[in-house]
């Protein structure tokens, strides 16, 4: 019992990174209706962020942090500026700009792959001293706790901006259609760069704590971590954040689990048989969404 | 009331899509504070022209001008921001957002409402259109066709327009419904301000609200003028018969 | 002598691997072309590789059944994975087709059969230069017969519309499924092939940078021809190779290319070498005047005749979308040798009608037959419905732009033994005098041509059952006239045409019969003057003064 408990645990911590990373590619593809893979270099280059202000300018993670998100954001609206925008109009446009984001994929984890002179660095270990706890039965390291809480707080934050405030309005308007967002005044443009924008943010601060926590960063950070996001997004679901907190959540538990009670390479596979198995009987995930963002 | 402004002014537009001319050579002009009764059967190019106004469909050769200005390519959310308000066909209300989103986003959106009049504006769109009060919460998405015009009409309000196209908003509503919308067109138009309508429809009802009126068929412009000028047998020839197309041109 | 591929040196290894490469990125392009947005090549490779070298290792086969029993498990697999994800379309199949590729993997990654993470080795390295050349030879030749080929018309028509090419009677599903065999089939020989090239298999081979590969290589030689996937592959394996120097870039120059040819050059290197060709300047249209002739004086066309049997009945349909009645207990038949026209204002539910029709919606409750077939086994299945007699066009003209004129009409041929294809689209093209513009593509003619197009499309299937959507919308009086004409051309042959239109002048004139439609509702039918003299249809068109 002590086991499964502690097993939980460690799949909610595990859990929530994926989320987070997932709900950067759900935020883009219910607003967009793309499938932007390259959010999985944005990722890897938050790693990379994260490493360069840490290890090398010896600053503390929580400092890093914020400025890790605002970086990886940027990167991500230059992404949508030179990999998106111009394809989308067109018709089939979607299957353009997936091939597009697939070149810009390659270019950037290329890139990283120089930037690292093709090594795998690790984080350096002082930036965050993370102390052991005990609750009960289940260890964990305040580091734990601080993702899983910092997660959390930024799903929180982005359900109410979503819900609250004029952008959120906004990005629910395009969302629902551009055209209607138009004739009312909104800036198309300019509110899908803000949801690329907040969307690398999440990928910089979900790839900093990867970076921490498992101590290990390559120029196929990102690749690695994709498919399991997709599975993320497939189980709960593109349509709301708080879903795909549950579909990382889901996710991240049972790929523990699978580690747990099977053995480490028996993880991914289980994941994948998951994934294909909403795929073919519940495509649009655990949260049924509106019906326009569930186009199969 | 209608004054000798002119405020809008389409010169010699034309619209097609691919290969099909949906719009030829509409010359027309608006006045501040007047409506436009803008009548023609399906398919004459009515929404087109609409849509060619706010940029949304692309044009061909022609000026179009607001205020002195050539807006003829500037960018549709622009547009609105400028006080061209445009209510599609089909009413497009936001359907995942509440009624009062729906009005909230408009005001800020079009940002020509100031923040701190927006509450009362929204108290006024309600005033309008009693059933909006109730529903206020309710996702746009499931209201009826009748209530779904009145939120749009009510956002268009809400951005404080100088010139309001309307795209023909009795269609598909009950007799009951246009009852209301034409009311408020007819005996509330001073909550418009000194705006202009351009009022298009299929049928005659609008020119019941209308200070002026023109008849749109297979998107070239016939008749303009008066009201009071345009008879049934006008329109009826129009549509059932075999319809006028030289201009007449355009009365005062 | 079979190693000929020796003389290129030290490049030798490098050419086999790109020719088999090829033939993987040419198991993309069959579903990448047909606008199948699946990538589960690797995953399908994978298969292949592993079963071939089981049979070989651990079995004993010989080549050949080594070679046939990897292609088989694929195709196979392939076909399974079809079935799986059929409801799948866009994005969520990427996703489901990548999900299998990784599951692939990471099973072959882990089951005692097939070696773990060291694979396999020992295969005996039996593939020579020769074998590879004659597969990929045959696989380019067959790919290319087969796009000649109706099959292959029916893929591109898929492609650009999959609605019209349901009323084509193409049965989208069973394509697909077919594609995804082939598909499969040439991945599992690819990978057969290349384990007996290299002698091993392991899983590291077939990884995600593995499909960012072969997408490159199909973007970069284009989805326009069958070759382009060659050419790609020349380029994939050429750039490291012509950059010696820069040997550590070839990914990211790849990854530019693929963002540039996206970009600027859709249509891959080929293609965009293809729209440069000088075009052929296109002949004008004849004259009209000299078709329609001055004499023929305006609609001599209603025939008071007695029209033929009921070809075509529904009874009490309803349609509702989200909670709007669109049509509300309509019943409507057609007889053969009449021309029933179907007006209303906008919204009163013509084009829903004209769907339930043809077999796109179903409607919630309604019966109806269609010539001997009952509709209930219809509805859903618009090609069932196309191949059952029925033919229409569409209010947005829906033809293939960038094909020729004969290539659009040839597509409605029904394919029924003893039928002469290239005869009959000669003579369609004649009778609907578009001889002269053949071989010009679509897109580049004037819309009424484009209109005649679509009708002779839509004659070509020899209907019993003719439906119109707005056929002249947009036209000017001759082009109307003209496809009035046309229409009781049809009519004259024993065909029953329902037309809806907004030119409710012409039709008064035209039509045998009119339904009118309002809110959904039918609120009369009978002869044009009897109809449209009603006070209530008028009301309903122009509305009234006020509001009694």
């Amino acid at each position: 019992m002590d086991f499964l408990l502690q097993q939980t645990v460690n799949g909610i911590v595990l859990g929530s990174v994926y989320a987070l990373y997932a709900s950067g590619f759900g935020l883009v593809m219910a607003n967009l209706r793309i499938f932007h893979v390259a959010h999985a270099a944005v990722f890897t280059w938050g790693a990379i962020f994260a490493w360069e202000l840490t290890s090398r300018l010896g600053w503390s993670l929580l400092v890093a942090l914020p400025v890790v998100a605002v970086l990886a954001g940027l990167l991500n609206v230059l992404a949508y500026f030179l990999l998106i925008r111009r394809v989308l109009h067109r018709r089939g446009g979607e299957m353009a700009a997936f091939i597009s984001s697939m070149g810009g994929l390659i270019v950037l984890v290329e890139l990283a792959h120089h930037h690292l002179d093709g090594a795998v660095v690790r984080m350096n270990a002082d930036a965050f001293t993370s102390a052991p706890l005990s609750i009960g039965p289940v260890r964990i390291t305040t580091l734990h706790l601080i993702m899983v809480c910092l997660v959390l707080v930024i799903v929180a934050v982005t359900s109410w901006l979503l819900a609250r405030t004029e952008l959120g309005r906004e990005i629910r308007t395009v969302a629902f259609d551009k055209d209607t967002a138009a004739i009312l005044g909104v800036n198309v443009d300019r509110v899908s760069a803000g949801v690329f924008f907040a969307s690398g943010a999440m990928a910089g601060v979900a790839a900093s704590f990867v970076a921490i926590a498992f101590n290990v960063i390559d120029a196929g950070l990102g690749s690695t971590y994709l498919v399991i996001a997709l599975g993320a997004m497939v189980v709960g679901g593109f349509g709301s954040v708080g879903g795909m907190l549950v579909g990382g959540l889901v996710i991240g538990i049972a790929s523990t689990y699978a580690t747990g009670y099977l053995s480490s390479t028996y993880r991914d596979l289980v994941v994948f048989v998951l994934m294909l198995l909403f795929l073919a009987l519940r495509p649009e995930g655990l949260f049924r969404t509106r019906a326009e963002l569930t186009r199969v | 009331m209608p004054t000798s402004d002119p405020v809008l002014s389409l010169e010699d537009v034309s619209i097609s899509y691919g290969h099909v001319s949906a719009v030829t050579d509409v010359t027309l002009t608006l006045y501040a504070g007047e409506t436009l009764a803008l009548i023609g059967p399906n398919g004459a190019g009515k929404s087109t022209l609409l849509r060619g106004i706010t940029n949304q469909a692309r044009k061909g050769n022609g000026k179009i001008r607001f205020g002195g200005r050539d807006i003829y390519s500037t960018p549709t959310h622009r547009i609105t921001r400028a006080g061209i308000v445009h209510v599609p066909e089909g009413r497009q209300v936001v359907a995942p957002l509440t009624v009062r989103e729906n009005l909230q986003l408009a005001a800020h959106a079009a940002g020509r409402c100031p923040r701190r009049e927006i509450e009362a504006s929204i108290d006024r769109v309600h005033g309008l259109f009693p059933p909006l009060a109730r529903l206020r919460n309710t996702p746009s998405g499931l209201l009826s066709g009748g209530e779904q015009q009145m939120v749009a009409i009510g956002r268009a309000l809400m951005a404080r327009p100088a010139v309001l196209l309307l795209d023909e908003p009795s269609m598909g509503l009950a007799p009951v419904m246009v009852e209301v919308i034409y009311e408020f067109l007819g005996e509330h138009r001073d909550a418009l301000g000194g705006a202009a309508v351009l009022l298009a429809e299929q049928s005659q009802i609008a020119l019941r609200v209308a200070d002026r009126a023109a008849v749109l068929s297979r998107g070239r412009l016939g008749f303009v003028g008066p009201s009071s000028q345009m008879d049934e047998s006008l329109i009826a020839e129009a549509y059932l018969g075999t319809g006028r197309t030289a201009g007449v041109p355009e009365t005062a | 002598m079979t190693e000929f591929f020796s003389i290129f040196g030290a490049y030798d290894f490098v050419i086999r691997d790109g020719i088999v490469l090829s033939l993987v990125a040419l198991s993309l392009y069959v579903v990448l072309s047909a606008g199948i947005f699946a990538v589960p090549q690797v995953g399908l490779m994978a298969v292949g590789a592993y079963v071939s070298a089981v049979l070989s290792v651990d079995a004993g086969a010989p080549f050949v059944v080594s070679l046939i029993g990897g292609t088989l498990a694929s195709g196979f697999v392939a076909l399974l994975l079809a079935g799986l994800l059929h409801r799948l379309n866009g994005i969520y199949l990427a996703i489901a087709s990548i999900a299998f590729a990784e599951i692939v993997r990471v099973a072959v990654l882990n089951l005692p059969l097939t070696g773990g993470a060291q694979g396999k080795v020992g295969i005996p390295r039996t593939t020579t230069d020769l074998v590879i050349c004659i597969v990929v030879v045959v696989a380019v030749a067959g790919l290319i017969a087969l796009k000649r080929s109706r099959f292959g018309l029916a893929i591109s028509a898929m492609r650009e519309d999959s609605l019209m090419a349901s009323h084509q009677g193409i049965d989208v599903v069973r394509y697909r499924t077919a594609l995804f065999a082939l598909s499969g089939i040439l991945a599992g020989a690819a990978g057969a092939l290349h384990v007996h090239m290299s002698g091993f298999v392991e899983p590291g081979q077939f990884s995600f940078e593995l499909l960012t590969q072969l997408l490159a290589i199909v973007v970069i030689g284009g989805t326009v021809f069958v070759t382009g996937s060659l050419v790609g592959a020349l380029v994939i394996i050429g750039l490291p190779v012509a950059l010696t120097g820069l040997a550590s870039y070839e990914a990211l120059v790849n990854g530019v290319l693929i963002v540039l040819i996206v970009a600027f050059a859709p249509s891959g290197i080929l293609g965009s070498l293809r729209s440069w060709w000088p075009v052929r300047s296109s002949p004008s249209p004849p004259d009209s005047a000299d078709e329609t002739s001055a004499e023929r004086v305006l609609p001599l066309v209603r025939d008071d005749g007695p029209a033929g049997d009921t070809v075509l009945e529904v009874r009490d349909v309803v349609m509702s979308f989200g909670g709007l009645r669109a049509l509300d207990a309509v019943s409507v038949e057609a007889r053969s040798g009449e021309v029933l026209g179907i007006i209303g204002p906008n919204g009163s539910g013509k084009t829903t009608l004209l769907n339930v029709l043809s077999g796109v919606y179903r409607p919630e409750s309604g019966t109806g037959t269609l010539l001997e077939h009952d509709f209930s086994e219809l509805w859903g299945h618009p090609h069932v419905t196309a191949q059952s007699g029925l033919a229409r066009t569409f209010q947005n003209i829906r033809l293939m732009d960038e094909e020729t004129v004969s290539t659009n009409v040839r597509l409605g041929i029904a394919r029924r033994p003893g039928v002469d294809v290239h005869e009959r689209t000669r003579n369609l093209l004649t009778e609907n005098r578009l001889d002269w513009a053949a071989d010009i593509p679509v897109g580049s003619l004037p819309y009424g041509v484009r209109r005649r197009v679509e009708i002779a499309r839509a004659l070509a299937r020899e209907p019993r059952v003719l439906l119109l959507d707005e056929p002249t919308a947009g036209m000017n009086p001759t082009e109307r006239q003209d496809v009035f004409d046309t229409i009781s051309d049809i009519r004259s042959r024993g065909v029953a045409v329902i037309v809806v239109e907004h030119d409710v002048a012409m039709m008064r004139s035209f039509c045998d019969r009119l339904v009118v439609l309002d809110f959904g509702r039918k609120i009369a039918e009978g002869k044009p003057d009897n109809v449209l003299d009603s006070k209530e249809v008028i009301r309903a068109y122009i509305g009234s003064g006020s509001l009694a």
